[in-house]
């Protein structure tokens, strides 16, 4: 799927408040373009960012405009499932939804994040485990995202972040799909 | 100097320093706040010679950044759209004045709005103030303009706005990096009282010099709109500048059901050449004018018969653009048949204050110490205390407490006046709290000042204030306590209290209150600090919390107190412990005396 060569990718991102989707929208957006892609993304900020709904989108190849118009993007990922479930419509027909659910439901790929994140005793670690699932479809390595990860997040959450990558990005393999 | 993945507003911050500022200076709001952020970063890491400053609002931001530049030094001042109506008396005389060196404004809009009070375009404000204003449409374009408008500002001596909007300011992209160099120019300032002093004799003179620059303005490449894509007799000819130019391009790019269309790229929306604009609107059957927020471009056409765009309705009035909108426009004026929309009603949830925000157990405080009160407030994260009942009015900043001052005076002589508190946070009574804080307690008002104090500037991503220092990137500097800003304005008695302690806050309020008859204006400052702050949360204690069998599922809880990690079940509410930070504070809410905390920490 992430052959630079290969025509534009829209991958757009939906959770709540303080989930921590920028960071996961900054680490796809850097994995992308450390293969030598064009991206641009857009986030939320703001009054919006307070536990309201929040979306970021990422769009690589030559792209101008940020924003993803509804029904073209190739990848949904959802933070959260009630969030994920009302932006469905975004997908283009053939696009996969990466969504952190405990049950399949109408998603493409889900991982229980939630449930992993507190076993893990880090309930913040839902975007770093979506993260390791999205980036694992969308082709990348794990020594890549774990450079990437290494890179952008604070220093402090870089151990916890790496797991988190790691038992989502594990997550695809133990299921067959 | 490499590539890196960049904000748009780093993008910006990039152009000022690269463009040779050695001032920078900004009050935050969004969709602003990270360009005077990365500056200060960047000053910080290149060791450069440049000034840098949170200052106290926009205004003061606006003319110290305007002092160094007619020294011949160039400056950049940075707020959000309605940071530049707190600006605006300065900005207007400062377009009549001129500049020596180069004076540059960034003024986000945020068309939405998405956390602003208005949709306002600052392009327009531009027209108004007679300034040159240049419309990025991405973080690359936004960074080249930004490094280009110091020359330009010098070369005309005149101020020039950067509107950015927030698809701009928050959208990501791979740039190259520019050259920063320290700027090594030395101040120069050439004393001019008939300019920098002006009496409104030679104020007159002033204005006639600023049509003629304009005119001159108008000739440059930037006033002119460009053919970026198609051919120059098509039908249709799109003129668009900003975001919106972007989300044109991509989708003509992407789906090509128009055919015969031509797209002019406008840099620069006032002043514009308009002898071109006219060209445009007789080499084509069609315009389409597509522009964020209001027809500032349109408006300028000198023959609108063929143009079509925000006046006649063709692009909504109201909203920001998306590309859903442009499609369904371009459909419309080009008479594709469109395929029916998926017209479902989409769900936005509404954003509340953080799970252990102080602000919510002073808000509810506030309700029970002064029960049918007239709660005026103001702007930061506490206007979402709206969704528990405890804000009433929210204007624009500091207008809590004029606002306190005005309902006194409309009920004083009703037989049961309401008890009124203002509600205003510390960065923003800092902003713009002191001057009406006067005016009540010298008019006479009686009301109940609490300043919700947690030490930061929240909304915006966690500003310095005057009461924590390091506002500058370089002067460690004095700090400034609320509770001696509020006895030099006159206020009598200040109290200071924790509002996790709800009970003891509630009767403070009520005490607060009591004593205003006398007192008039009298303060509470709710000190909690933000639990944003790692540190801060770090200090406080921590409580495993539960709710008992007594839980009768009333919704008091959900309700009056509004705390995201509070939900309603079927038999007794919840608490979800991913968003829980186990404060403890609903534990004195519950009427049952359901909710039960254990200190773990």
């Amino acid at each position: 799927m992430m052959e630079p060569d290969r025509t534009g990718r829209q991958v757009f991102m939906v959770g709540r408040g303080g989930q921590g989707i920028l960071l996961l929208a900054k680490a796809l957006a850097e994995l992308a373009s450390r293969k030598g892609m064009k991206v641009i993304t857009s986030e939320t900020h703001g009054m919006a960012m307070r536990g309201g709904t929040v979306t970021a989108s990422l769009k690589i190849g030559s792209y101008m405009s940020p924003l993803i118009p509804a029904g073209s993007a190739d990848m949904l990922i959802g933070l959260e499932e009630s969030e994920a479930q009302d932006h469905l419509h975004m997908l283009r027909p053939g696009g996969v939804s990466v969504v952190n659910a405990p049950q399949q439901g109408p998603f493409d790929f889900t991982v229980d994040a939630t449930g992993r994140a507190l076993e893990m005793g880090s309930p913040g670690s839902v975007n770093m485990i979506v993260l390791g699932l999205a980036a694992s479809i969308l082709g990348f390595t794990l020594p890549e995202i774990r450079t990437v990860i290494q890179e952008i997040s604070p220093e402090k959450f870089v151990s916890k972040n790496i797991e988190g990558v790691e038992a989502g990005f594990d997550s695809r393999e133990s299921k067959s799909h | 100097m490499g590539k890196k993945i960049l904000l748009g507003n780093e993008a910006i911050a990039y152009g000022i320093l690269a463009g040779g500022a050695n001032m920078v200076a900004s009050y935050p709001g969004t969709p602003a706040s990270e360009v005077c952020e990365a500056a200060m970063k960047l000053v910080k890491k290149h060791d450069l010679p440049c000034h840098v400053e949170w200052s106290i609002n926009e205004k003061t931001a606006v003319e110290v950044a305007y002092a160094n530049a007619i020294a011949s030094l160039r400056s950049a001042a940075i707020m959000k759209q309605v940071g530049l109506n707190v600006a605006s008396d300065p900005v207007m005389s400062a377009a009549y004045m001129g500049t020596a060196g180069g004076f540059l404004l960034v003024v986000a809009d945020d068309p939405g709005p998405h956390s602003s009070q208005t949709e306002q375009d600052t392009r327009f404000f531009a027209m108004h103030a007679k300034i040159p204003v240049l419309d990025p449409s991405s973080p690359e374009e936004a960074m080249k303009m930004t490094i280009e408008a110091f020359e330009f500002s010098e070369q005309y001596h005149t101020p020039v706005i950067l509107r950015p909007t927030t698809r701009v300011c928050h959208a990501r992209q791979l740039l190259d990096l520019p050259a920063i160099n320290p700027a090594s120019r030395q101040p120069d300032f050439r004393k001019d009282p008939y300019r920098w002093a002006a009496t409104p004799g030679p104020r007159l003179v002033l204005h006639k010099e600023l049509n003629e620059k304009l005119a001159r303005i108008a000739l440059h490449e930037w006033a002119r709109p460009k053919r970026v894509f198609g051919q120059p007799g098509a039908r249709l000819a799109i003129v668009s500048s900003g975001v919106a130019y972007a989300y044109i391009m991509d989708v003509l790019k992407a789906f090509d059901r128009w055919p015969d269309v031509c797209v002019y790229k406008v840099d620069m929306p006032y002043p514009m050449d308009h002898s071109l604009l006219l060209r445009i609107a007789q080499a084509h059957e069609k315009v389409l004018v597509v522009e964020e927020t209001e027809p500032v471009i349109e408006m300028q056409f000198p023959n609108r018969e063929r143009v079509s765009g925000r006046i006649d309705g063709t692009v909504p009035n109201t909203g920001e653009l998306t590309p859903e909108i442009v499609m369904r426009v371009l459909d419309e004026v080009t008479g594709v048949p469109r395929e029916p929309e998926d017209g479902a009603a989409r769900k936005q949830r509404r954003p509340s204050l953080c799970a252990g925000c102080g602000h919510r157990g002073a808000f509810y405080a506030i309700k029970k110490a002064l029960p049918k009160g007239i709660y005026t407030s103001d702007i930061g994260c506490y206007t979402l205390g709206l969704n528990l009942g405890g804000v009433d009015t929210c204007l624009c900043m500091g207008a809590a407490v004029s606002q306190a001052a005005g309902f006194y005076h409309a009920f004083k002589n009703t037989v049961n006046p309401p008890p009124i508190a203002a509600i205003i946070g510390d960065s923003t009574y800092f902003h713009a709290g002191i001057p009406p804080t006067i005016n009540a307690l010298v008019t006479g008002a009686r009301f109940v000042l609490v300043i919700l104090d947690n030490a930061t500037t929240a909304m915006t991503g966690h500003q310095p204030t005057p009461a924590t220092g390091c506002v500058t990137n370089d002067y460690a500097g004095r700090t400034l306590q609320l509770e001696e800003v509020l006895r030099g304005c006159g206020v009598q008695t200040v109290f200071v209290h924790d509002p996790y302690d709800v009970k003891g806050f509630t009767e403070i309020t009520k005490k607060a209150y009591s004593l205003s008859e006398d007192q008039g204006v009298v303060a509470v400052i709710a000190r909690h600090p933000c639990i944003r702050d790692r540190q801060a949360l770090k200090d406080q204690a921590v409580y495993a919390m539960d709710i008992t069998e007594e839980c009768t599922a009333c919704g008091y809880c959900v309700e009056q107190f509004e705390c995201p990690a509070l939900e309603m079940g079927d038999e007794r509410a919840h608490i979800d412990p991913s968003l829980c930070i186990g404060c403890g504070v609903c534990v004195h809410i519950c009427p049952h005396n359901a909710i039960k905390a254990e200190r773990r920490l």
